[in-house]
């Protein structure tokens, strides 16, 4: 570089620094905080979830104690249990990068938005299994709920969490190739 | 939060959040983006400081945190063309040469985030004041490479900068 590249080097980097607001430690720290609770919350509620679900099961199952019963209640036993199952699973290892280097920040990238798409299409399959399943029960069984109530409770139980999983499936799809991109991005200028 | 890791990380707060919020600026394509962004890099570094074992200088893992979750940001937000042609549109004449003292930072911003992805983030750090061998250490590359990188970049930013005196 001449002493003119130099000098013009310095100036935009005098641009560059030109001083933002200060940054306050302690509101970054309250930032910080903030997003700690907001995890923990969400961990809690799944917990939460996950324990309502196994009481109403359990509940269903006692206080019927007709076969039906029983076996509502261990359907939505067996599906709150494989899905809470299925989402620790799913999680483990993901938490943080085995170190600071770009290729472990990347590595996990990948890796989460693998384990995201697999938990869309495993949780989209289960999900349209139980809704065929509920669906074949509603055509074959007398019940005092008209036809159209069952059609509207499980297409909404069914096209929901479908819907959320083809869409995080696909976005999932996205944020790979994306990324891809950025790693031959990275490569081209190694 | 122990005593320690609290004030290690008000003491990189304090010295280089500043730069750590230009630097999420480069990475995010809105300021919503970078604002988001640099609350990341943040929680990613409160995360991050109880593997820190002092091999480098506070600043260079604060960067390096930086730059990795930028680059992870990036693959999660779809681009968006159109705002980044906004923020580099530029009324002032004149090629880069002559009117570098009147670049103003937006300008020089909408330059940096064209860039290639390695050559911003050299780019970025060499504008923050950084030698090469910290450059080096936070890309974890070679010093040599990290030159060779930079000048290239430069080379391209000069570039942008002049498309851009041209065409205004």
């Amino acid at each position: 570089m001449t002493a003119v590249q130099d000098r013009e080097w310095e100036s935009l980097s005098a641009t560059w620094r030109t001083p933002l607001d200060p940054v306050d430690a302690g509101w970054v720290r309250a930032l910080v905080d903030r997003h700690t609770r907001r995890l923990r919350l969400v961990v809690a509620m799944e917990a939460l979830v996950t324990v309502a679900g196994v009481i109403v099961a359990v509940a269903v199952m006692v206080s019927g104690r007709t076969a039906a019963a029983i076996g509502w209640g261990l359907a939505a036993l067996a599906h709150t249990l494989v899905v809470a199952g299925f989402t620790a699973w799913n999680r483990a290892g993901v938490w943080r990068p085995l170190s600071e280097a770009t290729r472990d920040y990347l590595r996990l990238a990948r890796e989460r938005c693998l384990r995201q798409r697999r938990a869309a299409w495993i949780l989209g399959g289960l999900v349209a299994v139980e809704g065929a399943g509920l669906a074949l029960w509603a055509l074959t069984t007398e019940t005092d709920l008209p036809r159209t109530t069952w059609q509207l409770v499980i297409g909404l139980a069914v096209g929901g969490p479908l819907a959320w999983s083809i869409w995080s499936g696909r976005s999932a799809g996205r944020r790979l190739v994306r990324l891809s991109g950025i790693e031959q991005a990275l490569a081209r200028v190694a | 939060m122990s005593s320690d890791r609290e004030a290690r990380f008000d003491r990189i707060i304090a010295a280089d959040g500043a730069a750590l919020r230009r630097l999420a600026m480069t990475y995010g394509q809105t300021p919503a983006d970078a604002d988001d962004l640099f609350q990341e890099i943040c929680f990613a570094l409160w995360r991050a400081l109880p593997s820190f074992r002092g091999e480098s200088s506070e600043r260079t893992f604060a960067f390096r945190i930086g730059h990795n979750r930028g680059l992870t940001f990036r693959a999660r937000r779809r681009p968006a063309a159109a705002e980044i042609d906004h923020q580099l549109r530029d009324e002032s004449p004149g090629p880069v040469s002559l009117a570098t003292a009147a670049l103003n930072r937006e300008r020089l911003l909408g330059a940096v985030r064209r860039l290639a992805e390695g050559h911003r983030q050299v780019v970025m750090l060499s504008l923050e004041g950084l030698p090469h061998t910290e450059i080096a250490q936070v890309l974890g590359i070679t010093e040599n490479n990290a030159a060779v990188r930079l000048s290239r970049a430069r080379t391209e930013l000069r570039a942008l900068l002049d498309e851009k005196g041209a065409g205004a």
